[in-house]
C-alpha cells in the first residue's frame, strides 16, 4: 500500500475526534487545516476551498427539496396520505406495518430526506401502532425501516448530492432509484407480513369502496408530486434545481390553497425548521469537500484506486467489498461525509476499471450509506427517533436491528441485479 | 400511556408520545442570522421561480439568476451555521454524554470548543487574507466582487468565536456543578 502515511493519519483522526463528540464538520475542518499548515499551504486554500466549492446552482436543489419535504409535513398532507394507506393496505396480516410502509413510500415520491419521513410521518405513525397494542419496538422498527425508501426513489437529496460530486445525471440517479424504491417497499412488507402473521398484529376494519376511492381522491394530489419532478426532468423542461422550485410551488398550493390547512405563522416556522437543517447538512457538506480536497492534493484517491485495482480481479468481488466496507463506515461516519468523500473516488474505479455504470453505483453506494442512518453510533435518524420518542439510543437501535435484515436483502439484489437499477433509466435513454 | 385501546397488549418499554421535551432547543425564531438566512432561502425561490417563468413564458433565459442563487447559497450556510453555533446544535455523536456521563462530556466538549476557536482564527485570518488576494476579481454576469462572497467565511467565523466561548463557558458551569446538563 502505497498511501502516504499522513493522509491515513489525517483520516484516522479526524475518525477519533468525531466519535469522541467533536462536531462532526469542524472535525473535518480542523484536521484538513492542520495538514494544510503541516505543509506550508497558506490558509487562504482552506477559505478558498469552503467558500467556493459549495458554489454550485445544482447544489440549492438541497434546501429546496427538504423545503417541499417539510411543506407537505407541515401541511397535513402526511395525515391524508396516512388515511389512504390505511385503507388500501390495512388488512393485510401485519396491518398498520404495511400502512406504515406504504405511506412512507408514497412520501418518499415528495420529500428526499430520510429526516422529513421519520420527523413527520414518525410520530403519528407510531402513536397509531400503539393504540391498536402493536409492540413499541415493532412500531419504532418499521417506522425508521421504512423511512430508508425516501433517499432512494426521486426526489432524493442524497442523490444530488452524488450526481453534483461524481458528476453523474442526476435525472439518470432518479430514474435508476424508482425500481429499488419499490424493491425495499416489498422486502419490508415481506418481513412485516411474517411477523405480523406470527403475533396476530391489529389489522383495520373493511372499509367500503366508495370510502377507498375518497380517500384516494383526497391523496391523490399529492401522489402526483414524483411524476411531476421526475417527468419534467426525464423530458428536460427542468433542471433538478427548477424541479425542486416546482415541487416547493406545488406543496405550497396544496397546503395552502387545496387543503387550506397551512396558517402564515406554521409557514414561517417551516422556513427556519429548514433553514436550520440544511445550514447543518450544508456546513458539514462545505468541511467535507474541503477535507476531500486535502486528501486529492496528497493524492489519496489516485493511490487508494491503484490499489484497490490491484486488490480485486473482478466487479462481483469488487462490489461485495465496498458494500461491506460501507456498511462499516457508515456506522460510524455521517452519512453525507462518506457520499462526498468515496464517491468522487470510487465512481472513476468502478467505471474504468469494472465497467460498472456510473448510475448503478450511484444508487448502490447512496442507499448503502443511508442504512448508516440506522447504525449506532452516529445514526441521524436514531438520533431524531429519541427526539420524538424519549426512547434510549440503545432501545431505538435494537429495534430497528431486525428491519435492518430486509434493507441488506433489497441492497444485496440491487447490487448484483444491476437491471432493478438500470432498466428504467436505459429504457428511457439515460 | 395511552393503555386505553382494549387490544393493547403489556409491553417493555415506556414511552409517552405527547409528553416528551427531549428535544434540544434548536435556533429561535428572531434570531438576526437567523432572518438572514431565512430571507435567502426565499430569494432561491424566488429567483428559481423567475428563472422557470422567464424562460417558458418570455421565451427569454437568464444568466444571472443562477449565478446570483449559487454564490448566496454559501452565505445562507455560514449565516446558518452561526445560529446553530449559538444554540450549540452542530450534529456530533453524543455517545460519550450516555455512557460516561454529563461531567466528563461537559469537560471533553470544553477541550474540543477551545479547538474549535483556534480554527475559527483561523478562519478569520485565511478569510481576510483571500479577500485582499481577490480585490479585483468579479463573477462573470453580474460583476459581483468574488471577495464580497467570500466575505462571509470570516465574518460569521468572527461572530462564532464569541458564541463558542459562550458554549465552553456554559459547560465549565457545568463542570462545577451549577446545572446538570451539558447543553
Amino acid at each position: 500500500m502505497h498511501i502516504e502515511a499522513a493522509l491515513i493519519g489525517l483520516v484516522v483522526v479526524s475518525l477519533v475526534l468525531i466519535i469522541f463528540g467533536f462536531p462532526v464538520a469542524f472535525a473535518l475542518g480542523v484536521t484538513a487545516a492542520v495538514y494544510l499548515v503541516a505543509n506550508d499551504f497558506p490558509l487562504t486554500l482552506a477559505v478558498q476551498e469552503a467558500a467556493l466549492s459549495l458554489n454550485s446552482f445544482t447544489m440549492l436543489a438541497i434546501p429546496l427539496f427538504m423545503l417541499a419535504g417539510m411543506v407537505m409535513n407541515a401541511g397535513k398532507i402526511t395525515d391524508r396520505i396516512f388515511d389512504f394507506a390505511n385503507m388500501a393496505v390495512g388488512r393485510i396480516p401485519g396491518g398498520l406495518g404495511h400502512v406504515n410502509v406504504l405511506a412512507s413510500l408514497i412520501f418518499a415520491g415528495m420529500s428526499g430526506s430520510v429526516l422529513a419521513d421519520v420527523a413527520g410521518l414518525g410520530r403519528m405513525e407510531i402513536k397509531a401502532m400503539r393504540d391498536k397494542g402493536y409492540d413499541t419496538k415493532f412500531a419504532v422498527g418499521v417506522t425508521l425501516g421504512s423511512s430508508a425508501i425516501g433517499p432512494i426513489l426521486p426526489p432524493s437529496v442524497p442523490m444530488v448530492m452524488f450526481g453534483v460530486i461524481a458528476e453523474v445525471s442526476i435525472t439518470g440517479l432518479f430514474l435508476g432509484g424508482v425500481l429499488p424504491g419499490l424493491l425495499i417497499a416489498l422486502t419490508l412488507m415481506i418481513y412485516v407480513y411474517w411477523v405480523g402473521k406470527k403475533r396476530e398484529y391489529y389489522i383495520t376494519e373493511r372499509h367500503a369502496w366508495p370510502e377507498i376511492l375518497r380517500a384516494f381522491i383526497v391523496a391523490f394530489p399529492p401522489l402526483l408530486t414524483p411524476f411531476i419532478i421526475v417527468g419534467g426532468m426525464t423530458l428536460g423542461i427542468f433542471s433538478p434545481t427548477e424541479a425542486a422550485t416546482v415541487a416547493v410551488l406545488y406543496a405550497l398550493l396544496l397546503a395552502v390553497v387545496v387543503y387550506r390547512d397551512m396558517a402564515w405563522k406554521e409557514l414561517f416556522d417551516v422556513f427556519r425548521e429548514v433553514v436550520v437543517a440544511t445550514s447543518k447538512l450544508l456546513f458539514i457538506i462545505t468541511m467535507a469537500l474541503l477535507f476531500g480536497w486535502v486528501l486529492t492534493v496528497g493524492q489519496m484517491p489516485q493511490q487508494l484506486a491503484q490499489f484497490l485495482g490491484s486488490l480485486f480481479a473482478d466487479k462481483w468481488m469488487f462490489l461485495l467489498v465496498i458494500n461491506i466496507v460501507l456498511l462499516v463506515l457508515g456506522a460510524v461516519i455521517e452519512n453525507a461525509v462518506l457520499l462526498l468523500i468515496l464517491a468522487p473516488m470510487l465512481v472513476p474505479i468502478a467505471q474504468s476499471t469494472y465497467g460498472i455504470d456510473p448510475i448503478h453505483m450511484g444508487v448502490v453506494m447512496v442507499f448503502n450509506i443511508m442504512i448508516g442512518q440506522y447504525t449506532p453510533p452516529m445514526g441521524l435518524s436514531l438520533f431524531i427517533m429519541r427526539d420524538i420518542t424519549g426512547l434510549s439510543l440503545k432501545d431505538i437501535s435494537l429495534a430497528v436491528a431486525p428491519f435492518l435484515l430486509p434493507l441488506i436483502i433489497s441492497l444485496f439484489i440491487m447490487t448484483y441485479v444491476p437491471e432493478v437499477v438500470l432498466w428504467l433509466p436505459r429504457t428511457l435513454g439515460f | 400511556m395511552s393503555a386505553s385501546s382494549p387490544v393493547n397488549k403489556p409491553d417493555e418499554l415506556r414511552i409517552d408520545l405527547d409528553n416528551v421535551h427531549v428535544a434540544k432547543p434548536e435556533p429561535k425564531g428572531h434570531w438576526p442570522e437567523i432572518i438572514a438566512a431565512m430571507i435567502i432561502l426565499v430569494s432561491f425561490l424566488a429567483l428559481s421561480s423567475l428563472q422557470v417563468i422567464s424562460r417558458y413564458v418570455f421565451d427569454a433565459p437568464m444568466v444571472w439568476t443562477e449565478e446570483l442563487s449559487a454564490n448566496l447559497l454559501i452565505w445562507m450556510t455560514f449565516f446558518g451555521a452561526t445560529a446553530i453555533m449559538r444554540s450549540d446544535t452542530h450534529i456530533r455523536v453524543e455517545f460519550v454524554e450516555e455512557l460516561a456521563g454529563p461531567r466528563v462530556a461537559a469537560c471533553l466538549f470544553a477541550v474540543f470548543d477551545v479547538v474549535i476557536i483556534i480554527f475559527l482564527c483561523g478562519l478569520v485570518y485565511g478569510g481576510w487574507e483571500l479577500m485582499s488576494q481577490l480585490e479585483f476579481e468579479r463573477t462573470p454576469a453580474l460583476r459581483i466582487p468574488i471577495a464580497w462572497i467570500v466575505a462571509i467565511v470570516p465574518i460569521s467565523s468572527f461572530v462564532m468565536i464569541g458564541y463558542a466561548i459562550a458554549n465552553a463557558v456554559r459547560r465549565m458551569r457545568v463542570l462545577f456543578g451549577k446545572q446538570n446538563n451539558a447543553h
